[in-house]
């Protein structure tokens, strides 16, 4: 434009007018568009559908929950044979007390 | 921005209801979401374009767009504002982030000089031009996101006060007003360095 910035304040109008010379649309660049476009659509074809997403939300619950019921069982019957374990030294130890 | 959901108006070259079809199907239609994307793509380059100031970070953020916009189509409300206006404000969070990474590790970018339009072939000519261009994008970048946007949706989009209030969530007249004292602020700004 040319308007000898600095040496005198513009007006809103000369601004104005700077600005529609400079910002003008610019295009992206060919290969970087199409490339992208395919890129996307093959995301959005590999993507499964929701409801394959729901089955397989709805199996990883249920194998956690069994994992998890698996564990506590385990824990709960760990806990019965030390109990076990106890009482019964408890018992011995009782009877070889007895004269 | 107005919380309310205000009467659609239909940005140049989309309509309204054809669109809010396309985005539905675009949720699980691979060509679908290809017809939005052809549609959208240059304007939000251009935005990314003149908010970055280079042709590499466009890219880049554009291709973040898209595919951020892809994975959260299926969840597009209508609300009354245009496709546009949700990917402006997937792009503007993305510029942000951009721009608050780049304050942490500050890079030099090779820029784009924009090519001064008219300007004969003299060396020194071209020189001075390209050199007042990019003091002018300098100052823009400076202006807060939504002035920069403005400006951005007027004169690169070519848009009306009233396109711009849809995409933006303001009145037109707010959008005149905000227009004004962008202007204003960058005439400061310009005599303010100029002056340097």
């Amino acid at each position: 434009m040319g308007v000898g910035f600095g040496t005198r304040r513009l007006k809103p109008s000369e601004v104005e007018a700077w600005l529609g010379q400079v910002m003008v649309p610019v295009e992206p660049g060919e290969r970087f568009a199409r490339r992208l476009r395919a890129k996307l659509i093959e995301l959005r074809g590999a993507r499964p559908t929701r409801g394959w997403v729901t089955l397989l939300a709805g199996v990883a619950v249920v194998l956690a929950a069994a994992i998890w019921l698996g564990a506590a069982v385990r824990l709960v019957l760990a806990g019965v044979v030390i109990f076990g374990v106890l009482a019964n030294r408890r018992r011995k130890k009782t009877l070889s007390t007895k004269p | 921005m107005t919380s309310e959901p205000r009467a659609a108006v239909a940005v140049p070259g989309t309509d309204h209801g054809d669109e809010l079809d396309l985005v539905q199907q675009a949720a699980s239609d691979a060509e679908a979401f290809g017809v939005l994307y052809e549609r959208h793509v240059r304007r939000i380059y251009n935005y990314i374009y003149y908010r970055t100031g280079n042709h590499h970070d466009a890219e880049d953020l554009t291709a973040r767009v898209f595919q951020r916009a892809l994975g959260h189509v299926g969840k597009f409300e209508d609300k009354g504002v245009p496709f546009s206006a949700w990917l402006y404000r997937i792009a503007h969070n993305l510029v942000a982030n951009w721009h608050r990474d780049r304050s942490r590790r500050p890079t030099v970018p090779l820029e784009d000089h924009l090519l001064p339009s008219g300007s004969g072939s003299h060396p020194e000519a071209v020189a001075v031009a390209s050199e007042e261009q990019g003091f002018l994008m300098e100052a823009v970048r400076r202006l807060p996101e939504d002035r920069q946007q403005l400006l951005i949706l007027k004169f690169v989009e070519r848009l009306s006060n009233a396109e711009i209030g849809v995409i933006m969530g303001r009145t037109e007249g707010a959008i005149k007003s905000l227009y004004h004292r962008t202007l204003n602020t960058l005439r400061d700004e310009l005599a303010g360095q100029g002056g340097e």
